[in-house]
């Protein structure tokens, strides 16, 4: 038997498979598709209030105005004016209520883009205000909730606070972040006969585009077909909000008969679609002399904006990540996702575990700073360990890579060399301050809710050998359509080439599930294995026959298929095949096993596994300007056996440094009336190129494959990365401390803009003392 | 966006021609213009494209030691002349200081000095603004003010100038030569800009149909060559407009300054030039004592006009540094994030 395998199957770092037409503008984008005739643009009607009664809505100068074909109120809606992810009523359009500024309240379609955007100006509303809950620290007060509060809890953390040698209170928080995917939202909905409808959405859930519109029209889902080749970015911002643009533009496209495409703006995007949770956390904790936390009593407070969303499983994933990498013997965690008038947050990468991870590193620096020791000890002395390994919500950690990573770390990043220059640097220089922290990350993959951890893929053989692969997945430049393309190329051992990727739509795999909580290629790439599997099977049963022998004992290798000597080319196999009337073409279908959560208790294990990482970040910081800059970063991360290491270490990256604005620069300006101030990137900053660590080396996890049979032993690898950005804050923090002390870096909260670096360095404007006065009138 | 007319001007007093009638704009590199005309902020009737204008890309190293920069030469072309950087390095360091590479490709000079305010209020159709419709109001009072002018601001408008470019050809006596209708006049930058008062709508001295064909630098402005510097605080590394900018200038002759210059950027409609300052360093050390004092003389007139106050001692703190920087660099070198504060290989060979 020939031993030869593919060059272009898993565990290669294959390029991105548009990345030549990314750079070539060749690879189309919603925008870019050839517009069909009688196209027409939509456009919507925003409100100016936060919260207030729509007295009087003047439609008749917008309908009046040139080119406008139709204008649509919450009235015109066929069907039910919902566009709820998981809870009902959360409306498309404000009818008579507005919740938001930025709120839809009407939606128009015009002959062109120019004048459908002008149309918009004329409208005439007339208001009476309502009173505005604009922050979390109002919506606490008020105890407006979009979901009721969670609380997780083990163990007695009361009482271990309470006889534990040390104990402190605390409070931080982070900020929201827009996604700004450079793709806008957009969304072509095209009629189509008998009452259907075709939409190409920006969409990372085509499945819950299609039921949100089948609603909206009052239609059956089977009535509409959802499609997406790529987005140009998500980020969890396409995952429910997708529904909107797509939901307005099939409204307004079964209302004209005529195609329509509503592409926002990036102001209206910033505006009318949500942005990551900010963040409110406020703590007791009990310790020892060593650091070791014993109690933590935490509250988690996020908020949610005007309506529930996906704010419940956000907040939900924040609670399972205040543990981290820490090892909580006495805990309670509530969580609270707060209704306030502003836009409602939804998915953002790491869906609320971030938020999470960023409180309880709020708590270890401030034990560090009561008992003098580094923060760095108090992280080490505080890991899970060995009989200390089970998660606040009861689940095991299982493999347990921290140690490894750090270790390697050490080497990898040069710490103890650079340690000791970055004290004599800061000895010697008048204002600038560095510093260096090590930061590692636990991460649960899967879905918290059970049921979503399901994926579907059909594939096509063709009697030339080349394969169509169609899978539930959406690709947003991600890289999860050439990860699953090289798992089919595997499974058939034949070039990827022969390949052929195709969008993602509802009428070719139904019921799915966003492409979201890291697990694109974990279920999608199952899927379609599973498919892979069936057709393989079929193609040996008819080459065994062929050659006179068992099918269990036919190989695919290297474009051939071999049994004992003999063998055949896979076309020729797939040939052979048809003649003899044998199907090539086939479904696959995969759930995540041994998974299972109890909401009500908040326990159980809801994770597959874990995804871990750890860094190395020396940050500088220039006490009279406030300006920072991240100097360095030293990445070793677990990706199990990589299916595609070159797309793997991109996504870290890219992660990286989208945390990095999280954690530094972006920032989020609602002014007294609830109105977004930075709704562009005139006044939002999002990291550029000369932002990235001039010095960033990433490395992956050698020899680690997932110790669950995942696909190819490979690991999630989406949102764990962007949480190692939260070490871009202890750095900063950490020089504040250098120049200023620690109360004074302990006021800091993110982003760690220069301002706020400068009133950290004042030490805040409130002062630590403050924070943990207002603390104390809690709300565990 | 409108429709308008199209007119590719064959020579200077064609465009000066054209460009009188009501509604007509030049168009050079067209960055912030089009832009402007996407978003139905500006709506010429007429674009008349000065692109090719013969003799305007050139520039010229006077036999006095000056230098004369034609209109339509581009921000990285000027940044990146050999003779141009060493005897202006400051202008050098401000030029590569702003925008990305793509858009100094495209920039021209003339169109950097005529920039618009990025006020986000004059960018926002939905909000009121004085300098797009008089009358209408200012909303970027009580706004988001952190950007907004300290200095020379009025009730009708806090908007600042963005331009980096144009704050040391302010230190360094920058002259705008204007041709127009009324023949050619020579106008110091420092009095090219308006400040908003009564009329934000008015930005510049310019009358209908006058062009700038060409930005002198007088032969004093190379005598700071060793001592000179743009400093440039901003929200990241790159790409963003100055909080607050600064250029500094020094002639030092044994322990003494014989000669200041100081203009700060992003704190008014102008860049601001701080004479007070200038004049209080005559004869002085070159010592931190004294920039200090300079730097408290530069911001006197400062007030906020939101809730910017920050910027005043920010811009204190900027002067200081950048009269630091400026005594002991010999800028022959650019860095390679210029003007950048926060630059560790630079910090680090202290």
């Amino acid at each position: 038997m020939n031993a030869r395998v593919i060059a272009s199957g898993v565990h290669q770092s294959a390029i991105h498979d548009s990345a030549a037409r990314h750079v070539q503008g060749s690879a189309l984008y919603i925008d870019d598709m050839k517009e069909p005739e009688g196209l027409l643009h939509g456009w919507v009607i925003l409100s100016d209030r936060a919260h207030a009664r729509i007295l009087m809505l003047d439609l008749s100068s917008v309908e009046a105005a040139e080119g406008v074909v139709c204008v649509m109120t919450a009235r015109d809606i066929p069907g039910l004016n919902d566009a709820g992810p998981i809870m009902k009523g959360e409306v498309l359009l404000a009818d008579q209520i507005v919740e938001h500024e930025g709120q839809a309240i009407a939606i128009i379609a015009a002959r062109s883009f120019a004048q459908a955007r002008d149309a918009a100006k004329l409208v005439r509303v007339t208001y009476e205000d309502l009173p505005a809950y604009l922050t979390i620290e109002a919506a606490l007060q008020a105890e407006r909730f979009v979901v009721a509060p969670l609380h997780m809890q083990r163990g007695d953390a009361a009482r271990a606070i309470a006889e534990a040698p040390h104990c402190l209170s605390g409070e931080t928080s982070a900020g929201g972040q827009d996604h700004f995917y450079l793709e806008t939202q957009i969304a072509v909905a095209t009629p189509q006969e008998n009452g259907e409808m075709h939409i190409f959405s920006s969409t990372q859930h085509p499945t819950e585009v299609q039921h949100i519109a089948a609603r909206l029209l009052a239609r059956p889902y089977a009535a509409i077909t959802v499609e997406v080749r790529r987005m140009g970015g998500a980020f969890g911002g396409k995952e429910s909000h997708a529904s909107l643009i797509a939901g307005m533009a099939a409204l307004l496209a079964a209302r004209c008969g005529e195609p329509v495409k509503l592409r926002l703006s990036r102001d209206v995007d910033m505006l009318l679609t949500g942005k990551r949770h900010d963040t409110l956390a406020r703590f007791s904790v009990g310790f020892d002399d060593a650091g070791r936390i014993l109690g933590l009593d935490m509250m988690i407070a996020l908020r949610a904006g005007h309506v529930a969303d996906l704010s419940g499983p956000v907040l939900t994933r924040a609670l399972c990540h205040v543990d981290n990498v820490y090892w909580l013997p006495n805990v309670k965690v509530s969580g609270y996702a707060c209704k306030t008038n502003t836009v409602s947050n939804t998915a953002f990468r790491g869906f609320g575990g971030p938020q999470g991870m960023f409180a309880i590193e709020a708590v270890i620096v401030r034990i560090a700073e009561r008992l003098g020791l580094s923060s760095e000890a108090v992280r080490q002395i505080n890991h899970y360990g060995p009989g200390q390994d089970t998660t606040p919500y009861g689940q095991s950690i299982g493999e347990n890579n921290t140690p490894r990573l750090l270790e390697e770390l050490k080497t990898a990043a040069d710490i103890a060399r650079r340690r000791g220059e970055i004290a004599q640097f800061n000895a010697s220089h008048p204002y600038i301050k560095k510093a260096l922290v090590t930061y590692a990350v636990k991460f649960g993959i899967s879905f918290n809710l059970p049921s979503l951890n399901q994926a579907g893929a059909l594939l096509h053989v063709y009697t030339d050998g080349s394969v169509h692969l169609n899978h539930g997945g959406t690709e947003m430049g991600q890289g999860l359509y050439v990860k699953v393309a090289q798992i089919v190329a595997s499974c058939f051992q034949i070039e990827r080439e022969h390949v052929h990727i195709s969008s993602t739509r509802t009428d070719k795999i139904p019921n799915t599930s966003a492409t979201a909580a890291s697990s694109g290629s974990d279920i999608n790439g199952m899927a379609a294995k599973a498919a892979a599997d069936i057709i393989k099977s079929r193609m040996a049963a008819i080459a065994a026959a062929k050659f006179g022998g068992a099918a269990d004992d036919v190989v695919f290798s290297g474009g051939y298929v071999y049994l004992g000597n003999r063998s055949i080319s896979f076309p020729d196999l797939a040939q052979l095949c048809w003649a003899e009337r044998v199907s090539l073409s086939a479904t696959g279908y995969y759930r995540t096993p041994d998974i299972h959560f109890d909401q009500a208790s908040m326990t159980g294990s809801p994770f597959y596994y874990f995804s871990y990482g750890a860094c190395a970040t020396e940050a500088a910081i220039d006490i009279l300007t406030g300006e920072n800059r991240i100097l360095r970063v030293d990445i070793i991360h677990d990706t199990g056996a990589s299916l595609n290491p070159a797309v793997d270490i991109g996504q870290i990256e890219g992660g990286f440094v989208q945390g990095q604005g999280w954690m530094t620069m972006e920032e989020l300006v609602w002014d007294q009336a609830g109105r977004l101030r930075t709704h562009a990137p005139s006044t939002y900053k999002i990291p550029t190129s000369r932002d990235v660590p001039p010095i960033f080396n990433t490395h992956l996890l050698a020899d680690a494959p997932n110790a669950k049979p995942t696909i190819f032993r490979s690991k999630a690898i989406g949102e764990p990365p962007f949480t190692l950005a939260i070490s871009c804050f202890l750095a900063i923090q950490e020089a504040v401390a250098a120049a200023a002390g620690w109360p004074a870096a302990l006021t800091l909260c993110a982003p760690a803009t220069p301002e706020a670096i400068l009133r950290a360095l004042g030490g805040g404007k409130e002062g630590s003392a403050f924070c943990e006065q207002k603390a104390a009138k809690k709300l565990f | 966006m409108n429709q308008f007319e199209y007119e590719l001007a064959p020579n200077v007093e064609n465009a000066v021609a054209s460009g009188r009638s009501n509604g007509a704009v030049f168009l050079a590199g067209g960055t912030n213009l089009i832009d402007l005309m996407k978003g139905n902020l500006v709506r010429p009737t007429r674009l008349v494209d000065i692109n090719r204008l013969p003799g305007l890309d050139r520039i010229e190293f006077l036999p006095d030691g000056g230098v004369r920069i034609g209109a339509l030469v581009r921000n990285s072309d000027l940044a990146h002349d050999p003779k141009f950087a060493r005897d202006f390095p400051a202008v050098a360091e401000a030029l590569l200081s702003g925008a990305s590479p793509q858009l100094r490709n495209a920039a021209t000079v003339a169109g950097n000095v005529m920039q618009r305010t990025r006020c986000p209020y004059f960018y926002d159709a939905a909000s009121a603004c004085n300098k797009r419709e008089p009358g209408a109001g200012c909303e970027a009072r009580g706004g988001h003010s952190r950007l907004q002018a300290i200095l020379g601001w009025s009730a009708h408008c806090i908007a600042t100038h963005p331009s980096d470019f144009s704050v040391p050809l302010v230190a360094f006596d920058a002259v705008v030569e204007i041709d127009g209708p009324q023949g050619r006049r020579d106008v110091a930058l420092e009095d090219f800009y308006l400040l908003p008062g009564n009329t934000p709508e008015r930005e510049t001295i310019l009358a209908p149909g006058e062009l700038i064909v060409a930005i002198r630098l007088p032969a004093q402005a190379a005598l700071f060559a060793g001592h000179a510097r743009y400093l440039k605080i901003r929200d990241r590394t790159s790409y963003a407009f100055a909080v607050v900018s600064a250029a500094a200038g020094l002639r030092i002759e044994g322990d003494r300054i014989v000669e200041a210059r100081l203009a700060l950027g992003g704190v008014a409609l102008k860049p601001w030039r701080a004479r007070a300052a200038e004049a209080c360093l005559m004869g002085r050390r070159a010592g931190r004592e004294e920039f200090a004092e300079a730097s408290m003389l530069a911001l006197q007139e400062a007030r906020p006009s939101g809730e910017n106050e920050f910027k005043i001692e920010l811009a204190r703190r900027l002067v200081v540094r950048a009269f630091e920087r400026t005594a002991i660099d010999n800028t022959a070198r650019l860095s390679p994030l210029p003007a950048s504060i926060v630059n560790l290989t630079e910090e680090i060979q202290r």
